[in-house]
């Protein structure tokens, strides 16, 4: 078998130039099928990016209310310190949190403008915290004397988490959905072909081949276009992710985002791992096929 | 190589192509099956080769029985066999030297080895400038001769041939003849069906009759007889 493997390369390669315009258009569909499936991953990796990183920012945030004296907050900010699982505390004014917020809109800072002079964030202190023991510490900071409200990104996370798994389960299902499809089309094509040579198969068997001598050159061309259709999507998710996500970037700048390349870098292998492994059982099906006529 | 008890062959529509034939072929053995048209000359050499299964008695070819054959075993039948189909079976769209080159590339034969071998195969019936040509667009005769180089480059222990000279004019069947003969040397068993004395004249060997499916030994000359002799119509 592998004395031949050149040839049955070089087989798989005359069948396709044999019949440019039918592969082409699996090649499309297939390409196509696949980047669909590309943006749901991309979603789903976009979702398991921002858990990650507002992981890491464990971080409770203590509002204070309007009317607290610097005497109470310095005494405040010792008594959060003492709190057990806070590892940083800094504090943030109303001036500072209104400046923040200028930075995060950067270009839209103006929407600000609508607020005419009045400021409306409060005071702060930013708490870091252990993972663990956040929960605790917003709940031991409630009780504490000036403190308006405190929030923490917990619920926050868990809400992220659980949309990040739905997001993944619908990956998984949509790829298998489109493995489906496309192992039927893969299949359809790569039958077309066996028919289409099913004189030439049968002077193979009278010569003595096996049934992988003529079977093998359909089942490389078959991970082939599988393969190539997951280059394909690849390749335009590297060109495409970059600028949707700088897009929606744009439209929603406080919200973390992972940059496209890294997006489509993350995506690629799925893609083509999934056109390869459908490809060549598109391939298996059209031989069994076949092979049942 | 060959034996064959009581063997016969009943169509699915009834036609019965060949009845009781007993036959003993040995290694190295050169066997005509003389015939006309329809005499079932074909249907015998496709049983030989395991295309067709006889519906009575007992057959078999290089060790295997093709009563009940596997696919395993009628792989590796085909494999020890060259043939020479009366319709060529040539891949269309491929060249001749590929067509030859198939033969061996099933065998497993590495490419440099390869190339050699069709090369002088193609050589050896007068087509060495005609490697390179599709098969279409040879003439009937050459593509007869290409389906010949095709049998025996593989340097089969048996060769079987269906109306090799078919197509050919007397030169060609002198290669033809020269060719079947140094597979007879290289220890080939050969059996041709044919009707052609031409051919008959060039190569010793027995000479059987089919006749509405039932084999005879032919009336022989006595060249013919004297290289006969080592099996028989029993």
């Amino acid at each position: 078998m592998f004395t031949n493997l050149g040839y049955f390369f070089k087989e798989a390669w005359n069948d396709i130039v044999h019949r440019p315009v039918a592969i082409l258009f699996s090649l499309i569909s297939i390409a196509l099928l696949l980047f669909f499936t590309a943006f749901i991953f991309a979603g789903g990796e976009q979702l398991q990016w921002l858990v990650g990183q507002l992981g890491q920012e464990a971080a409770v945030t203590v509002f204070l209310q309007e009317d607290v004296a610097r005497s109470q907050r310095d005494s405040l900010e010792e008594e959060l310190q003492q709190l057990s699982g806070v590892t940083t505390i800094r504090f943030v004014s109303k001036e500072q949190a209104l400046e923040e917020m200028e930075d995060i809109l950067g270009e839209h800072s103006s929407e600000l403008a609508a607020t005419a002079g009045f400021n409306p964030f409060l005071g702060y202190f930013e708490v870091g915290v252990l993972p663990e023991e956040g929960v605790e510490v917003a709940v031991q900071a409630e009780k504490l004397p000036g403190v308006d409200s405190v929030r923490d990104n917990r619920q926050t996370l868990e809400r992220l988490t659980r949309l990040t798994l739905v997001m993944r389960l619908g990956a998984v299902f949509a790829l298998l959905f489109v493995g489906v499809v496309m192992m039927i089309t893969i299949s359809h094509i790569i039958h077309l072909g066996l028919m289409a040579r099913e004189e030439e198969m049968e002077i193979y068997r009278l010569l003595g081949a096996g049934p992988w001598f003529a079977a093998l050159p359909f089942l490389l061309q078959g991970t082939l276009l599988g393969f190539s259709g997951g280059l394909v999507s690849f390749l335009a998710a590297v060109v495409t992710f970059p600028i949707l996500i700088s897009k929606l970037h744009s439209a929603l700048p406080f919200l973390p985002l992972q940059p496209g390349m890294g997006v489509a870098l993350a995506v690629g292998p799925v893609l083509i791992a999934t056109g390869t492994i459908f490809g060549l059982s598109g391939s298996l099906l059209a031989q069994y096929q076949a092979r049942g006529k | 190589m060959i034996i064959a008890q009581g063997v016969a062959k009943v169509y699915d529509n009834g036609t019965q192509a060949l009845r009781n034939i007993n036959l003993t072929v040995k290694q190295g053995e050169v066997v005509f099956i003389l015939g006309e048209s329809g005499a079932g000359k074909t249907t015998f050499l496709k049983l030989l080769l395991g295309m067709e299964k006889p519906t009575a008695g007992e057959l078999i070819v290089a060790g295997t029985s093709l009563i009940k054959p596997r696919a395993g075993d009628i792989r590796r039948l085909r494999r020890l066999t060259g043939a020479v189909f009366q319709d060529f079976k040539l891949i269309l769209g491929r060249t001749a030297r590929e067509n030859v080159a198939l033969s061996l590339r099933i065998l497993g034969i590495g490419w440099s080895d390869n190339r050699r071998r069709s090369k002088a195969a193609l050589a050896a019936v007068g087509l060495a400038d005609k490697g390179d040509n599709l098969v279409e667009t040879l003439s009937w005769g050459e593509r007869q001769r290409v389906a010949l180089a095709r049998a025996v480059v593989r340097e089969p222990r048996l060769l079987l041939a269906d109306e090799p000279t078919g197509n050919l004019d007397g030169a060609s069947v002198g290669y033809v003849a020269q060719m079947l003969a140094l597979a007879v040397k290289g220890g080939a068993t050969l059996v041709v069906a044919t009707h052609d004395s031409r051919l008959i004249e060039r190569l010793p060997g027995r000479v059987l009759v089919l006749e509405q499916g039932s084999l005879k030994e032919a009336p022989v000359t006595g060249r013919e007889q004297a290289a006969c002799g080592q099996g028989g119509i029993e």
